[in-house]
């Protein structure tokens, strides 16, 4: 094995990646609380990163900076993932591993393609956020798409409709009885048709359209047809990597508990320089 | 004001514990951990039963849900075996610590919020207080294990145990994680956000990481991982207080 191999393929280089990036997000949590930071943060999370990332009209220079080095950090620990997951690959064909080595491997590679997963929501797709439609209102998006909303049922004290969602109680808003009966076209030919409640979105291949609130008709600006019924908000997007990342994601759950119950007595009592994994 | 009774009560249960521990009388220490550990289950049944929640959304109830799993883990496990008595020590500080946090918090029970029956919002914050409780139980093991790291030879033991329990929260919390990112996605339409609170999380999992990466087979590598293992703990509880607070 090469010497760049090796580094590449260290614990040291792990552990200080790790580091740094511990650090990174630390500065990103303080950034979120920023409030000169509060527009650039709703910017980047209204939009696909991708987008936001490359477009000009979003500003927060430092944060598209935060955010490139942090992408680097990450890419360089995929790499350190990769020749390390090579190396003990090598060493399995040697036969130098035992059962909860091997388990471990296992684990690591699944955690690369959740990791994977992770980067494919951030960059894939689309996202549209913040629409608001009332009764007999559509937005059009990506691939001749067309979202309606034939009504809306809302449940509750109209109260509520100011209210942020932190503190909308139960009295306030029946979210098993609310929703709005929306229908999801393709170049004009209906696709699906369904009641979209909070928490429980439509559907349909990997589009989701997600009924996020509910607001008073009065904020509606855009025109259409005034019934004095409350409006929606929804959120439009589609992540062809969810169903993948939301499969491997439980199995390196269960690889991790597996190799614990595997490891859980440990090789040797009397040796007290066990790693923790 | 019966909660507030009960939490006084408890407090004083849990320092008494503590004295029983200190002075060596271990029926006393049992019985007091059996009826402190009883009582505070009590005191969450109370919680549930005025709000309708479980008791897992404010500081107050979260951390008395993490006292009685700690306290209830302690009865069962830590009364038998090499070290228990002096992991002990360690655990019943750490409930006072936690009730010494609930002093200064409104001692009631959370809002019955619309959505908080909702089974992966309930899941999500349930696995969060049980990995905060395992992480904290595993603080017990890495502390002893350094103070004794000088004076005894079977110690490894107590730095495995820590380990253990630090794989097991680390389970625990990224099944908070899992059902946390259903919820987001079902609720948001997109499982991630750029904002504190997943911020958070991800420190949490990156510092996890850091414990679990650690190299070296020397002793300086074995403390180093003891020390950040220990450490862990008190990471996640600073972080949950910040997200409550701020």
């Amino acid at each position: 094995m090469s010497k760049a191999t090796e580094k590449l393929s260290s614990l040291n280089l792990t552990m200080w990646v790790l580091v740094f990036l511990i650090l990174w997000v630390g500065l990103g949590l303080y950034l979120a609380g920023a409030e000169s930071y509060t527009e650039a943060f709703r910017e980047m999370n209204n939009m696909l990163i991708r987008e936001w990332l490359f477009s000009e009209k979003t500003g927060a220079g430092f944060l598209k900076i935060w955010f490139v080095i942090l992408c680097a950090a990450m890419g360089l620990m995929g790499i350190n993932l990769i020749f390390c997951s090579w190396t003990k690959i090598f060493r399995i064909m040697m036969s130098k591993f035992n059962g909860p080595k091997l388990f471990m491997l296992i684990v690591h590679v699944v955690f690369g393609f959740v990791a994977l997963g992770h980067l494919g929501g951030l960059m894939l797709g689309f996202e549209h956020n913040n629409i608001r439609l009332g009764e007999g209102n559509k937005f059009a998006f990506e691939d001749g798409y067309e979202v309606e909303v034939k009504s809306v049922h809302f449940v509750g004290d109209p109260k509520a409709l100011t209210k942020s969602r932190r503190d909308i109680t139960r009295e306030d808003l029946d979210y098993k009885q609310s929703c709005a009966e929306v229908v999801l076209r393709r170049n004009g030919d209906e696709v699906a048709k369904d009641s979209v409640y909070l928490l429980r979105p439509l559907n349909y291949k990997d589009i989701h359209v997600t009924l996020r609130n509910f607001v008073p008709s009065g904020d509606f600006k855009q025109g259409g047809n005034e019934t004095g019924r409350p409006r929606v908000m929804f959120t439009v997007s589609r992540n062809p990597v969810l169903k993948i990342f939301l499969t491997f994601y439980p199995l390196m759950i269960a690889g991790i508990f597996i190799h614990l119950v595997m490891t859980w007595k440990g090789k040797n009592n009397n040796n007290s320089n066990h790693r923790l994994i | 004001m019966m909660l507030l009774n009960l939490f006084y009560i408890l407090l004083i249960l849990y320092v008494v514990l503590l004295i029983a521990r200190i002075t060596g009388f271990k029926i006393i220490e049992i019985l007091t951990c059996a009826g402190a550990v009883s009582l505070n289950l009590f005191e969450l049944i109370l919680l549930y039963n005025k709000s309708g929640n479980l008791p897992v959304f404010n500081v107050f109830e979260s951390f008395l849900l993490i006292s009685f799993i700690i306290g209830a883990t302690g009865l069962f496990v830590l009364f038998k075996g090499d070290f228990s008595s002096e992991v002990r020590l360690w655990i019943w500080i750490e409930i006072l610590i936690l009730f010494i946090i609930m002093v200064f918090c409104p001692k009631e029970a959370s809002s019955p919020l619309y959505d908080h029956g909702y089974v992966y919002i309930v899941l999500f914050h349930v696995f969060r207080c049980v990995s905060l409780a395992l992480m904290l139980f595993a603080t017990a093991w890495f502390i002893q294990f350094i103070i004794q790291r000088e004076m005894d030879e079977r110690i490894s033991m107590l730095s495995l145990q820590g380990r253990n329990y630090l794989v097991l929260s680390a389970v625990f919390f990224l099944m908070g994680e899992y059902v946390g990112i259903i919820w987001c996605q079902k609720g948001w339409g997109d499982f991630w956000t750029w904002s504190q609170t997943f911020f958070q999380s991800t420190l949490v999992v990156l510092y996890l990481m850091l414990a679990f990466h650690i190299p070296g087979k020397g002793r300086k590598s074995a403390d180093i991982r003891c020390v950040i293992g220990g450490l862990s703990g008190v990471f996640m509880l600073v972080l949950t207080l910040m997200r409550s607070f701020y």
